[in-house]
């Protein structure tokens, strides 16, 4: 049993459904890396920063209802997977879109706290259902 | 770097190439070796695979629409710690559908986790991958097999 306190696990999905980036980006690590999908990777704070910056111009994240958890602790890491299923409320246009996620996410024990090392996620709907946040961004845009 | 003295510092890069090598050959059973029994694979866009006998099953079918032409990882950094090793590559992959000349090409990235196994080896627990490049692009591949899985009559007429 790992002397550390528990996961944090909803902590991303608590920030991002508040919009709340200092939040977000206190959850990393400095040396975090962040791959959304059909997106650049980003590297540390700064970048992840900015890209939550950027996308809670466009979206806020309605709800979400986690369907599947695991979490396995070894030493000063943990090895988290989570399934969601998520609604995305665009901001300008456009009709709530409905996501079914998974996360992959590494936390590392650091300065007392666990903090997120790697993050990555990806949908498990076809292609032009969930993930059309990313033409929704593009009508968004093309209407302002 | 020499691969002896990769494998001296970075004892998971031989079975990340056995990997990449596997896939490439379109080889099922090599893939499937280097993961663990309780393997999770997360390939976007496609329900979670449980287990090794789930995961061949999706490689069979997989390779049954598709063949890697080409399949590089130009960056990689792995993280070890006890028996477990969190590894991030890139990807840049062109596959080519069965039955045509046309190729797919994609760039991404793998989440992978590797843990050490009762006799040393090191082998894939948990891996995720998705595309960096805009929907439509690389990951027309899924496009292009729901086409495939449609009657032809019903694709002409569209």
């Amino acid at each position: 049993m790992s002397q550390h306190p528990e996961v944090p696990h909803l902590a991303l999905l608590e920030g991002s459904k508040a919009g709340d980036i200092d939040l977000l980006v206190s959850t990393f690590t400095d040396d975090a890396v962040m791959m959304p999908p059909n997106d650049t990777t980003l590297y540390g704070k700064e970048e992840i920063r900015a890209w939550w910056a950027e996308y809670f111009q466009w979206f806020q994240v309605g709800s979400y209802v986690e369907t599947d958890h695991d979490v396995t602790v070894a030493g000063e890491q943990a090895f988290q997977r989570m399934s969601l299923s998520i609604i995305i409320v665009p901001k300008r246009r456009g009709a709530r879109i409905r996501d079914e996620i998974r996360t992959l996410t590494v936390w590392r024990f650091d300065d007392g706290a666990w903090k997120v090392s790697h993050h990555m996620w990806n949908s498990t709907n076809p292609v032009g259902s969930g993930t059309t946040r990313y033409l929704n961004k593009i009508q968004q845009r093309k209407n302002t | 770097m020499s691969i002896e003295a990769a494998r001296q510092n970075d004892p998971v890069f031989i079975n990340r190439q056995r990997f990449i090598d596997s896939l490439k050959a379109g080889d099922v059973e090599a893939v499937v070796s280097l993961t663990t029994p309780d393997v999770v694979i997360m390939s976007p866009n496609d329900s979670t695979l449980y287990g090794q006998d789930e995961f061949r099953e999706w490689l069979g079918e997989y390779f049954l629409s598709f063949r890697f032409a080409a399949f590089t990882e130009p960056e990689r950094n792995i993280v070890l710690n006890g028996d477990f090793g969190t590894e991030t590559t890139t990807y840049m992959i062109a596959i080519t559908p069965v039955g045509s000349r046309s190729r797919i090409r994609d760039d991404g990235r793998f989440l992978t986790i590797w843990k050490r196994q009762p006799d040393g080896e090191w082998k894939i627990w948990q891996m995720m991958w998705n595309s960096s490049k805009p929907i439509g692009i690389g990951t027309n591949r899924y496009m292009w097999r729901v086409m495939q899985k449609k009657p032809r009559a019903q694709r002409s007429s569209k």
